[in-house]
This record gives structure tokens, sequence and C-alpha cells, in this order.
């Protein structure tokens, strides 16, 4: 048998594997990318750099772990570099600060008090705000849409999150709850603004 | 979505210092300690002994309940409206082919 032969076996095995093992998150990892930078070709560049990346350190993967929260971590470092920026940690940065139960607590204080009761029954709430909640997720500042994304659309658990952003899961966890309360006041300004709701 | 251990039509059966020791033990969190997990509670990051407690806190306080279903409600609605988009199939060969290219 001639060395070259089986070092095309043995490469061939190999990307088998790894196109069994990763193929299955491309949808996912397309999905974020373009959330994240928000064009369609931008994105598609996102997701081909991050697979040629794992594919050159498919080595470095161990067996049986979670692939798909490695991948991710993947794209994050793609994303990173591409922009060459940094995804701002918020502690450094000044955000205003949105209350618990933004939302509700705008429905009730500015609406009549049967309001938020009718909201509650099936489907109104869906009708009153469904429409804008992707557009209210792409406003967010980057470091708290990434978490959103990943918790909210690609289910990971926080401690995934944790490893994925590299953070601790208080970190994740603080972030989530600020990322989703901004993401409430946006839900109330596009409500406002379509004249949905009395100021 | 997994039962309480207790439940609230238990406790009117005990005596009054029973009562009172329960609650000492397990219904002692506040409306901000309930807010503050609000979204470990939806997302199921809660240790079953913190679910029980938010749990209980949610039958007996009404204001953190009607919050909490009406949180619950907007958070099930996000998670569907940002569900995906479908992927280019053009990308996908892309990659498999940029991928024979490297081996
Ligand atoms: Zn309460």
């Amino acid at each position: 048998m001639n060395i070259r032969r089986v070092v095309a076996e043995h490469n061939k095995d190999r990307k088998r594997e790894f196109e069994e093992t990763t193929i299955p998150y491309m949808n996912s990892l397309y999905n974020a990318a373009l959330r994240m930078a928000r064009e369609r070709a931008e994105a598609e560049g996102i997701v081909q750099d991050t697979y040629l990346l794992a594919y050159k350190n498919f080595n470095k993967f161990q067996r049986g772990t979670n692939c798909k929260a490695w991948l991710f971590k993947i794209l994050r470092n793609v994303f990173i570099n591409r922009y060459r920026k940094n995804i701002k940690s918020p502690d450094t940065v000044q955000y205003e600060e949105v209350e618990n139960y933004y939302l509700y607590n705008q429905l009730t204080s500015h609406q009549d008090s049967s309001y938020i009761d009718f909201l509650k029954e099936p489907g109104r709430l869906e009708e009153f705000i469904g429409e804008d909640v992707n557009s209210a997720l792409q406003g967010l500042p980057d470091e708290f849409k990434e978490v959103v994304i990943l918790s909210d659309i690609e289910g990971f658990t926080y401690e995934e999150i944790s490893h994925i952003i590299g953070s601790p899961i208080g970190t994740v966890k603080s972030r989530l709850n600020r990322a989703r309360r901004f993401l409430q006041k946006k839900l109330w300004d596009y409500a406002v603004k379509k004249g949905l709701v009395k100021r | 979505m997994k039962e309480g251990k207790f439940l609230i039509k238990d406790l009117i059966l005990l005596p009054k210092k029973m009562y009172y020791m329960f609650f000492k033990r397990h219904a002692m969190i506040t409306c901000e300690e309930a807010a503050q997990r609000l979204y470990e509670y939806l997302d199921g990051e809660l240790s079953p002994a913190d679910y029980d407690k938010i749990k209980l806190h949610l039958e007996l306080c009404r204001n953190c309940c009607q919050r909490f279903e009406f949180e619950e409600i907007l958070h099930t609605i996000i998670r569907d409206k940002t569900k995906s988009d479908k992927l280019p199939p053009s990308l996908k060969d892309k990659i498999l082919k940029e991928l024979e290219v490297k081996e």
C-alpha cells in the first residue's frame, strides 16, 4: 500500500467526520451571523470563515463534547476579528437602566386597568408586539443582542453561554436580565410610535 | 412545568405555630428577590429548591404572580418570533467545495 493513499484515506475520513458533526449547525450559525452582521453577504462570509477555521482546528475538538457551542465560540471570534471590534462589556459602557417588568408597568400605568387582562388573552399580546420583536432585537447593542440570540433563539444554557462568550455565569445572568428589559423598552417605544398605546 | 412540593390548601390545615415556621423556612423571599430571578425561572435555570421558593411566592403574592404570567407570555412570543431564516442553499455547497480544496 502506498503511503499517499493511506494519507488520502485518512483525510477523507476526517473530512467526512467533520461534515457529519458540523453541517447540522450551519443554519443556526448563519442565522446568528445574519443577526449580528445584518447583511447576507457578510453573514455568509462569517459562516464560511467559521467552517474553515473549525476544520483547521478540528483535531482540537473533543469528540462527544458540545459541538454546537464549540462552533458558536469560533463564530464569535470570527465576527470580532472581522470587524476588529470588541463586543464591549456592558459593565464598562453606560447604558440606561431599565426597570424590572418594564412593559407590564408601562401598560398598567398608562392604559385602562382592564387592558393588561385583555392582552393576556391568547394571541393578543402577539398581535400587539409580535411584528416588532425582530426589529427590537436588531436594535440592541451587540453585547446584549448576542446573549439573547444564544439563549432565546439557540436555546443554550447559561453555562454554555458562559463558555461561548468567555464570561462567568453571573455575568451571563445579569447581561440577559438587562438585555431583556432593554428589549421591552424598545417594544414599548415601537408601540408608542405606532400609536397603539397612550403615553 | 413541575408541581411545587406544597399546595396552599395544605398550609391552611397547619396549626398556627407550624404555619409560621413553614413560612420562615420556605416563603421568605421578597418581591424584589422574585423579580431578580424572573428570567432564571423562565429559562429553567433554577435549582429545585429555588424553584419551589419562587413558585410558593407566586402562589402567595398576587402582584408578582400577575407580572410573572405576563412575562411568561412575552418570553414565549419573543422565542417564537425570532425563529430562523432559511440557509441559502448555495452557501452549503460553497463551504463543502472549500473544504474539498483544503483536503
Ligand atoms: Zn411578590
